[in-house]
């Protein structure tokens, strides 16, 4: 079936097509909420009531852009409203005194991590942190739009993403080093 | 001209010009680079990488949001489950108010309402005076609401070993207010006991205090309803009954004596088949042949007095049970007879 076939057969309800639609992007979507939710209930949480979302929202898409980017942004304000029920996101935007011996030998894009690896790795960060690294390095927002999403300010927004960046920097040097 | 000239003199001049970059400046290239290698590293690492959902998610999906249960189908469930419920609290009640009956305590249905409300006070009270009486028949009586009964049955145990005033004395007293003598005020607390253990069996729970007094007036009229196909009396008002199963003949009965002013003949039936040997129990001897109208008719002034219990005014038990004043209760089991008078 074609993307707009099962869009339109979703849109009247018929089952079968609702799961196929299910099948194809759940995976890729609860990659993308365990991005943001350290515990595995959270995230599957934020995977179901996005697809509700989505499911619900069906009749608002305009089939002009990707379907997939659009699944995708419901389900980051899934995971952002996720987080906010379990943790004031506005208390994790702490500064996290580190040391301050910046990395020497920079992460490569030679260095093979799989994908569970870099995901525990996010999952390290303080929530502050890792929630900005996300939105700006991995979903392409703006400082402005990250300040609203969360209601921080731009300033912070910066601050959270150079810190989250070198923080990285140094667990991913360990890693390299230590193999 | 000379903003050609000009023109020449800055591409000359600029053009080619090389000016090295601070050091500064290329620190920040390189953090920015740096930033850029890591932020793709994870982009690419991570995009297109999909984690296996369990199967519960899509069924959870499903069930709540793609194709919740109809709200038709839960109102029914609703009115079922609550009408399961009264029938349930009637059967119960019927129950317990035969148990709690035998104890000659008039007007042991009235006030399941009340009773439940007032069993922290009342059972407290009864548990009390529970070690000085003696307890005759309660090994006898195997009887699985035996704890709740426990009042009831101890109450039973003191009146028949007492004298008649005595008996009539306290009686009295809990026709005309409750408590009103301290030899009385065991007695009238263990009824109010035997009438919140039946209460809090009916009730079931204390937030239905307002719904009991409509369930003791449905399981009379239910019960009113039942007796129709075997034909026989059944005693609704359990006043002056005392009920003993029918596994166990159990001489734990109301002893009450014999008065020929009145004689109400009443047989409580436990099962279909009428021809039971001394399933029963008490009857109150009237002169009445026809009770079932009568006692139909006395819901009335049951109610009523029920709201004088409710309401702390004065209860006529004679208004309640639909009996005269002086009233002979007779038990009836195997070959024995045990009969009282006692007054309304």
């Amino acid at each position: 079936m074609t993307e707009p076939d099962l869009i339109a057969a979703c849109l009247r309800g018929e089952p079968r097509a609702q799961r196929q639609l299910y099948n194809q992007f759940a995976g890729l979507m609860l990659t993308v909420c365990r991005r943001y939710l350290k515990r595995p209930e959270d995230a599957e949480e934020a995977l179901l009531l996005g697809f509700a979302q989505v499911f619900r929202a069906l009749p608002t898409f305009r089939q002009e852009g990707s379907f997939e980017g659009w699944i995708r942004r419901i389900m980051v304000n899934q995971a952002l409203m996720e987080l906010r029920r379990r943790e004031p996101l506005h208390l994790s935007f702490e500064d996290f005194a580190q040391p301050e011996n910046l990395a020497t030998t920079p992460a490569t894009a030679d260095t093979q991590l799989q994908a569970e690896e870099l995901l525990a790795l996010l999952q390290t960060l303080p929530t502050g942190y890792r929630t900005v690294f996300n939105l700006y390095a991995l979903e392409g927002y703006s400082h402005p739009e990250i300040a609203e999403a969360l209601g921080i300010t731009e300033g912070t927004s910066k601050s959270q993403l150079s810190k989250a960046r070198a923080m990285l920097q140094r667990k991913l040097q360990v890693l390299t080093v230590t193999g | 001209m000379p903003s050609d000239n000009l023109d020449d003199l800055f591409r000359q001049h600029l053009g080619g010009h090389a000016t090295p970059p601070g050091a500064d400046l290329q620190r920040r290239l390189a953090e920015l680079a740096e930033a850029e290698r890591l932020d793709s590293l994870f982009r690419t690492g991570l995009e297109g990488h999909a984690s296996q959902p369990r199967r519960a998610v899509w069924e959870r999906l499903e069930d709540e949001h793609l194709h919740p249960t109809p709200r038709r189908r839960r109102v029914v469930a609703w009115w079922q489950l609550s009408a399961a419920a009264v029938l349930l609290l009637s059967l119960l009640a019927g129950g317990l108010l035969w148990q709690s009956g035998r104890g000659a305590q008039p007007g042991g249905g009235l006030a399941t309402g009340r009773a439940a409300t007032q069993l922290p006070t009342g059972t407290t009270a009864s548990r009390s005076q529970l070690p000085t009486m003696e307890a005759e028949t309660t090994a006898a009586h195997p009887n699985d609401v035996a704890s709740t009964n426990t009042p009831a049955k101890e109450s039973i145990t003191r009146i028949s070993p007492n004298s008649l005033e005595k008996n009539k004395k306290s009686l009295a007293s809990q026709a005309t207010a409750p408590s009103t003598s301290p030899s009385s005020t065991p007695i009238a607390t263990t009824t109010r006991a035997g009438r919140a253990a039946t209460a809090t069996r009916a009730a079931s729970s204390r937030r239905l205090p307002s719904r009991a007094l409509d369930t003791a007036a449905g399981q009379l009229a239910s019960n009113g309803g039942r007796k129709s196909p075997a034909g026989q009396p059944i005693l609704t008002t359990t006043s002056t009954t005392a009920i003993a199963p029918a596994s166990t003949p159990s001489p734990a009965l109301v002893a009450t004596m014999t008065n020929p002013s009145e004689v109400v003949e009443v047989e409580v039936r436990r099962g279909p088949a009428p021809a039971q040997p001394a399933v029963v129990l008490a009857s109150v001897a009237t002169t009445e042949p026809t009770a079932s109208p009568r006692r139909r008719l006395r819901l009335g002034g049951l109610l009523r007095q029920a709201d004088h219990l409710v309401h702390g005014e004065p209860v006529s038990l004679a208004e309640a049970t639909g009996l005269a004043q002086t009233v002979t209760v007779q038990a009836r089991l195997g070959g024995r007879t045990l009969s009282r008078t006692i007054q309304l």
